[in-house]
């Protein structure tokens, strides 16, 4: 598939190379380049997202390019009903260290990348629930 | 780094404290240039070395280095997104847990009023705020953890019965009893107190409304009683078997009796004047017969009645049958059939092998989807009779072992939410010895709807039994139970819910 988007973390110079079907799953910004064909064009730069995560955010999209669409955020179902199952795959890709987690929420929010947004605040949440109030004492 | 966090002054003496950051900046240089593993070792190492003062500050830093405040470094929005996937117990801790998170998580509408559904609050269009929902969803959640631990309900015995009773109705604040000694008690369920005494027959079932009071009778009759002098204003002749049933509806002037002759019978409620005499074809006691208002916008009235394996329905205008129902397998004759309104339909609940409900809307009888009501929690034995049913909870009549009954609440999704033992009480096959109390709460609880009577019963001592909601705690309870969390007593959840409806 011929890239059709250049795009950078913020805290490098580092290219990446997205192509079609990753850039359809970044919902709040594939409208920006069209179907064009940007190889020529200067890379953006993604103000919220480094280089790092960016580049496990592009892992996670390249193994769920598949997926089929997800319904609507705003969906009358409770929430942790809609999520049954993490998949093994998508177990050890979040395992990781809170740092990353945080950055990966984030980038994935603004990406607009709805897959991933649940899966990572289910992590979060799962961290949270089953804890008691002094355990959670998640620190800057 | 971690390494620069655990400084060594042994071995080697500095003079100056520049000296140590000279000596660092040497370690440091070479530990930088290790691979992954040889960095590890080195950290083992240092571990190793180290006393509990430096093991202290190292589980300190690496709190800093490794743990993220979530709901901090995320946007609002994306906080509440995330604040969705938590339970409600989760979110009740999550308020404690800094100043902060307890303003995040309380300005999440979406969380409380969601949290609210779960537990089955009927939320009323007023209720808009976060601060609303959780208000309501604390008051809501700690009247179910009254329920669950048994604390939730008062029991009172109300004696003065000669004889075993065998009718019981509650209406707005008031119990009427009817006994075999030839009484109606009327009690006033707030004091206990008997306020009335009525010189009756004996009685098989008993209504009344503001006004009056009426009665069937195993003397083969039904009558009207003033409530206020307790004169009897008229008599109802024509049955030739006892009386099981009666309803009476004074817009429509009628009155609606069954019993043991098969029959049903339509009086003019203000006159005694028998219209109809209706035959059921299957030779069965009547053992309920309602006045049900099929649509609230007309007038539409139908008489419904049930023997122990039909459900009967009549237009009452047309005084014909519209619909009948071939009931249930006689071999679970144990089940008490009983009516309930519901909203504007009628269910009645059935003990065949499905449990099923069935519904009556617009005169014509309707089986609603059993499966959505089919109690997993019951093996078909189990239970005696459904005694209630609403939006969001149901409530049935079970076997206890060793000869005793039990009430269940259990949740839409068939979740039990507590289960009451009942003293000795005296069960009939007509289910006309217990009632419920106040209703309003089958749709939700509201916050304000559990009050008052939840249920009576009489026992086979003669006397009734009655329980009551126990009020909500005040708020000078819910002070010193926090008082007591806060000097060091294991916080369970239910304390901590209730320090937080104090602040």
């Amino acid at each position: 598939m011929a890239t059709i988007a250049q795009l950078k973390g913020w805290d490098s110079e580092e290219v990446f190379n997205v192509d079609g079907e990753i850039l359809n799953q970044f919902s709040s910004i594939k409208e920006l380049f069209g179907n064009a064909d940007a190889s020529n064009s200067e890379p953006l730069s993604l103000p919220n997202v480094s280089a790092a995560t960016f580049q496990k955010v592009i892992e996670w999209c390249k193994h769920h390019k598949d997926d089929p669409s997800l319904p609507p955020l705003k969906c009358n179902k409770a929430i942790s009903e809609q999520i049954k199952d993490v998949s093994d795959w998508d177990r050890e890709f979040l395992h990781v260290d809170q740092k990353t987690l945080c950055e990966l929420i984030l980038a994935a929010g603004y990406l607009g990348i709805d897959g991933l947004f649940r899966l990572t605040c289910k992590t979060v949440a799962d961290m949270i629930s089953g804890t008691t109030s002094d355990e959670n004492n998640f620190q800057h | 780094m971690a390494d620069k966090q655990i400084r060594n002054d042994d071995g080697l003496s500095f003079n100056k404290v520049s000296d140590v950051d000279n000596w660092l900046k040497t370690v440091g240089k070479h530990f930088i240039e290790l691979s992954d593993d040889n960095k590890n070792r080195t950290l083992d190492y240092l571990i190793q070395n180290s006393g509990a003062k430096q093991l202290y500050h190292l589980s300190e830093k690496l709190n800093c280095l490794l743990k993220r405040d979530f709901l901090k470094l995320l946007p609002p929005e994306m906080s509440f997104y995330l604040l969705k996937f938590l339970d409600p117990k989760s979110l009740l801790a999550c308020c404690q847990v800094s100043r902060y998170w307890n303003k995040t998580v309380n300005s999440c509408v979406d969380c409380w009023k969601r949290s609210c559904e779960k537990i089955g609050v009927k939320i009323t269009d007023g209720v808009t705020s976060a601060k609303e929902y959780k208000k309501l969803f604390t008051t809501v959640y700690a009247r179910q953890i009254n329920l669950d631990n048994g604390t939730a309900f008062t029991a009172e015995y109300l004696h003065g019965h000669t004889d075993r009773v065998m009718a019981i109705y509650y209406h707005n604040g008031l119990l009427a009893t009817g006994s075999d000694d030839r009484t109606v008690r009327l009690w006033d369920c707030e004091t206990g107190q008997c306020l009335k005494i009525y010189n009756t027959h004996t009685v098989a079932d008993v209504k009344f409304d503001s006004k009056q009071l009426v009665t069937a009778s195993f003397d083969n009759t039904a009558a009207c009683w003033d409530l206020a002098t307790g004169v009897r204003m008229r008599h109802y002749r024509g049955h030739v078997g006892a009386v099981f049933t009666v309803d009476f509806n004074e817009d429509v002037d009628i009155l609606v009796t069954g019993g043991i002759d098969y029959t049903i019978k339509i009086w003019m409620f203000s006159e005694a004047l028998l219209l109809h005499s209706l035959n059921t074809y299957n030779a069965g006691w009547i053992t309920k017969v309602l006045i049900h208002r099929a649509d609230m916008n007309s007038k539409q009235f139908s008489i419904v009645c049930i023997d122990f394996s039909y459900i009967y329905v009549w237009n009452i205008a047309g005084h014909h049958k519209v619909s009948d129902f071939k009931g249930w397998p006689a071999a679970h004759s144990c089940f008490v059939p009983t009516l309930l309104k519901h909203g504007q339909d009628l269910y009645c609940c059935v003990s065949d092998i499905q449990h099923s409900i069935f519904s009556i809307q617009k005169n014509s009888l309707v089986e609603s989807s059993a499966s959505d009501v089919q109690p997993v929690l019951y093996p078909k034995a189990g239970i005696q009779a459904m005694l209630g049913i609403g939006d969001q909870f149901r409530m049935f009549l079970s076997d206890a072992p060793v000869d005793h009954y039990k009430i269940d609440i259990v949740n839409h999704n068939s979740k039990r939410l507590c289960s009451i033992k009942l003293p000795d009480c005296r069960p009939t096959k007509r289910g006309s010895t217990f009632t419920l109390g106040e209703r309003g709460w089958f749709d939700g609880f509201d916050g304000v709807n559990d009050k008052g009577v939840f249920f009576a019963a009489s026992l086979r001592d003669h006397s009734i039994y009655m329980l009551k909601w126990k009020p909500r705690c005040n708020k000078q309870e819910v002070g010193s139970l926090n008082d007591k969390r806060s000097s060091g007593v294991d916080m369970s959840n239910t304390d901590s819910f209730q320090k937080l409806s104090v602040e």
